[in-house]
Parts: structure tokens; sequence; C-alpha cells
């Protein structure tokens, strides 16, 4: 179950151990979402080599070369990864249900009849189950209302169950909280908190200091495109050894 | 409808003011009113010099207006429209795509189109094709003549016209959907061909649309362009009615009328698909 990303070499490597949370701290502009976007996007790495769980992601190894994958298998790969996008990314022209049923694998299911705690809407569910828990009843039940994802706190929510249904391995989040109000913050760390405790690795491009603080195993500061500083986040949030650190977290508090 | 959403939250009500707050006088504009009666008194005395005016011969229109000869030319002109408009429209995704591709060539190739299709004149297009026998006397066995009939010479010479302009509609459109949309389809691992076909052109279609119902509606009044080779349109065939009766303008009327009430018809439908498309935008709520 627990998953090692592992980005070796990369110029910008941001490495997960299992079952790890890292969070990637920085200012604005400093190349913070760029690890994020090599392991699962199209923005490809110059160098070095990405793998999950010591898989190679789009390439094929064969000798001292690296080939590049068909792009059916690069899909594939991407589809055991999770990524929650800064602005959502959600689909405007579909509804909610759609929008979380779209990754390929993932069905609507009818939910059982008269099904417990979690009210159950009679259009059909989204496959909610282990991890996407704690959201899916507010998301299903946009979902069963049939619309589109509609006013901006459902967006959230909805934004995260999407990369939760197809149940990926490693979750990426570029600043999953920087579009939220304060009530939807914590709903996000609630889950990401439930996540890490069921051994999910995942890597959380932030801004929020506290969360990292309080949510990581691992902090990587970074400036100027560079990573400055690695290490737990007591000691790089609460003692940071690099000037840059310090200058960035005397201006973010 | 469950609990916890929207509707359920409460709201603060209307409440009726005082009933001795002051009333609100709004301002009198004598000036909007004048305006109004000057501009209704010209239009009524071009309405009538319309409807008085002998020479207009609005009996003859009305004789005319649904005979065999212009019903056959009404619906070549709809078929014809609606030929162009389909062939024009899927060479010119081909060439949007074409000109969207990381390919240098394909980018050249769909480039060096749309330049030289817009820069020739659709009449001198026309005249070109229709006289493409001089050029090239046989081809496939048989002659160019017998091949390229005057209905075969329109649908071609207009297609690719229309595919020139529809390719940068089509182009506009695709490049107005956000790239994050494309991101975010990627990262979920859809296949290019869904991504294509469920989430960029749905979304492009809504700058789509406005502009290719624009174009239908001038391809529909520029398929009168073909009367010029004799093929038997709506205008051609009110012309070979005149041509044989001299009843001029009341057959330009005619051909006038059935234009207008098509293009109203295509404009209202135009509506109904602009609303379709704007689903999950601002401007659909």
């Amino acid at each position: 179950m627990s998953v090692m990303v592992d980005t070796r070499s990369v110029h910008k490597s941001v490495g997960s151990r299992a079952g790890e949370v890292t969070g990637v701290l920085g200012p604005s502009g400093s190349g913070t979402s760029t690890p994020l976007r090599t392991v699962n996007h199209p923005e490809k790495a110059d160098r070095g080599e990405i793998s999950v769980d010591g898989a190679l992601l789009g390439y094929r190894r064969a000798g001292d070369r690296l080939y590049e994958l068909p792009g059916r298998e690069v899909l594939r790969q991407r589809t055991r990864i999770g990524f929650v996008f800064r602005n959502f990314g959600l689909f405007p022209h579909l509804t909610v249900l759609d929008n979380v049923v779209e990754a390929p694998g993932v069905r609507a299911e009818a939910a059982p009849e008269g099904g417990g705690g979690e009210r159950a809407p009679a259009a059909g569910t989204v496959r909610a189950r282990g991890r996407g828990r704690r959201l899916s009843a507010a998301v299903v039940r946009r979902a069963a209302a049939g619309g589109a994802p509609g006013p901006f706190r459902h967006r959230g929510r909805v934004a995260l169950a999407r990369p939760l249904a197809p149940e990926p391995k490693p979750l990426l989040f570029d600043e999953p909280t920087s579009a939220l109000d304060p009530e939807l913050v914590g709903e996000v760390l609630d889950v990401t908190r439930d996540l890490a405790a069921r051994g999910t690795t995942m890597i959380v491009v932030t801004h929020e200091i506290a969360s990292a603080r309080e949510a990581t195993d691992t902090v990587v500061s970074m400036a100027d495109g560079r990573i400055v500083e690695r290490g737990a986040p007591d000691e790089v949030l609460g003692a940071p050894r690099e000037e840059r650190t310090r200058a960035f977290l005397a201006k973010a508090l | 409808m469950s609990s916890d959403t929207l509707a359920d939250i409460p709201t603060v009500p209307d409440t009726p003011g005082p009933a001795d707050a002051p009333r609100i006088v709004p301002r009198r504009r004598y000036g909007q009113w004048a305006a109004a009666v000057v501009v209704l008194a010209l239009l009524g005395l071009v309405v009538d010099s319309v409807v008085r005016n002998k020479a207009f011969q609005w009996d003859v229109v009305g004789d005319y207006f649904t005979s065999d000869s212009v019903l056959r030319g009404l619906w070549l002109t709809l078929w014809l429209t609606a030929v162009v408009m389909v062939l024009g429209f899927a060479l010119g995704t081909l060439l949007a795509a074409f000109r969207l591709s990381a390919n240098p060539v394909l980018r050249a190739v769909s480039w060096g189109y749309v330049w030289l299709f817009r820069s020739i004149p659709i009449l001198v297009q026309l005249l070109l094709w229709f006289n493409i026998g001089a050029l090239y006397p046989r081809a496939f066995g048989v002659r160019t003549v017998d091949l390229l009939t005057p209905v075969a010479v329109a649908i071609i010479g207009l297609t690719l016209h229309e595919a020139a302009y529809a390719a940068e509609v089509v182009r506009g459109g695709i490049l107005s959907v956000d790239r994050g949309q494309i991101e975010a389809a990627q990262a979920l691992g859809l296949s290019r061909w869904r991504r294509w076909w469920r989430i960029v052109l749905p979304q492009a279609m809504r700058a789509i649309v406005p502009p290719a119902g624009n174009m239908l509606i001038g391809t529909l009044k520029g398929t009168s362009i073909v009367s010029v080779i004799a093929v038997n349109d709506l205008l051609f065939s009110a012309q070979l009615i005149y041509h044989r009766t001299y009843q001029v303008i009341p057959l330009l009327m005619v051909a006038t009328l059935w234009y207008a009430i098509v293009t109203t018809l295509l404009g209202i439908a135009q509506t109904f698909v602009e609303k379709y498309y704007a689903r999950g935008t601002e401007t659909a709520r």
C-alpha cells in the first residue's frame, strides 16, 4: 500500500519516502510546483529519472538509455497518481458526478437502500471507499443533485474527491488550500491527516506554514528554483539553517 | 432535495419599508420622447413608400412566393448551405488541429492553406474551378467538364473557401479553453481522444458557436454567388423568372423575403445552441 516517490538526480529532487508527507515551501515563482508537475504532468524533467514505487515514470530503461513510453502507457501510470490542482481544474461543463467518475476505471454505483449514517441519495453515488469517506457525503449530495460544480465552496470538495476516486497511490497537492476559505482549509487538512494515517505518500506544495509544520514529516524549502534546505518540519521551520528559508518564513509569518 | 443544499441556507427576507417613506419620482426625459417621435415618423415614411409604391407589385410577389421553381431554388440553397457548412467545418477542424499540432510541417501546411484560400475572392475561385478543364482536360479517365458539374463546382469552391475561415474559428475556440483543463484531463489519465471530445471541444464550442452562426448565415446568403455559374439556387430561380417576365423587382423581393425568413430562423436556433454550450459558465446562470 505504501509507495515511494523517488526523483533521483532530477534538478529539483523532491522525493518522498513511502507513507511520508513531504511539504514543499517557498516564495511564489521559486519553482515549488515544478517538482510536482514533472511527476504527473506534461512537463518533462530535463534530466534525471522519476519513479513511483520503483517503477520508472514515462520511460523504459534499456542499457544506459531511457526510451519514452507510448502515450497509452504514460496515461496508465498517470491514473495511479492523484493530483490536486491549485485552481481545482474542475470541468465546468460536466456535472459533479461526471467530474468525479471521469477518470478511467471509476464508476458510479447505486447507493444501498437507506444507506446508514450518510444519507444515501437516490440517483446513484460516487464510489466513496476508504480514503474519500470524509468528503464523500457533501460531494455525493451535490453529485446526486446532478448539477454543475456550482458554488465555490463545493468545488473545493469536488476537487479533492475527483483525484481520490480512482484510489491513486501517491497524492500530489499543488497549493490545495490557496483558494479555499478557512472552514474548507480545515476540511482539507483533516483529509490529508486521514490519508497520512493510512500510510498514503503525499507531496504537498503549500504556503501555509502552520499546516506544513503540523501535517508533514519532511519539509523542503525552495528558492530561485533550487532546493535550499530539507529536513524535519521542526528543524526547517523552527530553526532554519539557511538564510533563504529564514527570509521566506519571516515574510510569510 | 436533501438538506445541506444552498436552498436551506437562511437568508434575510425582504421586508417592506416604512409606509411613510418618501416616494421616488424619476426625472422626465423629454429629449427621449422627441427623438422617438422623429425616428418613428421617418420610419413610417419609408414603410409607406414601400407599401404604396405600385412598382413593388406585391401581388406578383405573392404569386411567385411559393411557386415550384422558387421553392426548388430555395431547397437547393438550403442543402447547398448545409453541405458546405458540414464539409467546410470538417475540413476546418482538421486544419485547426494541424495548426495546433507539434508537427511544424502540418502547422505550415495549415497556415499556407488559410493564407491561400482567404486571399482568393470566392467569385474568382468559382470561376477558376468552373474553368479548371482548361488546365486539366482529363481526370480519372473522364473529361473534367463532365466530372465537374456546376453544382459540384459550387460545392468544391464554397467548401474550400469556408474551410479557411472555419479553421480560424475552430482554432480560436480551442485556444479559448483554459490550458489547465487539458492538464487536469491528462493528470486524470484521459486518453487524447477523450480529452479532445469530452473536455476541450465542448468548452471550445462556447467560443465557436457565435462566429459559426455568423458564418452559417453568411454562407446561406453567400451561396447566391453560384448563380454566376448557372446553379439553380434561390436567386438564380428568381432571375430565370424575371428574365422571362421582366418583373425584376417583385422577384428580387421574393428572394429577399426567403433569405430573411431563413436567416431569422437560423438566428433563433443559434440562441438555443449558445445557451446549451454555456453550461457551467457564468452566462448560464
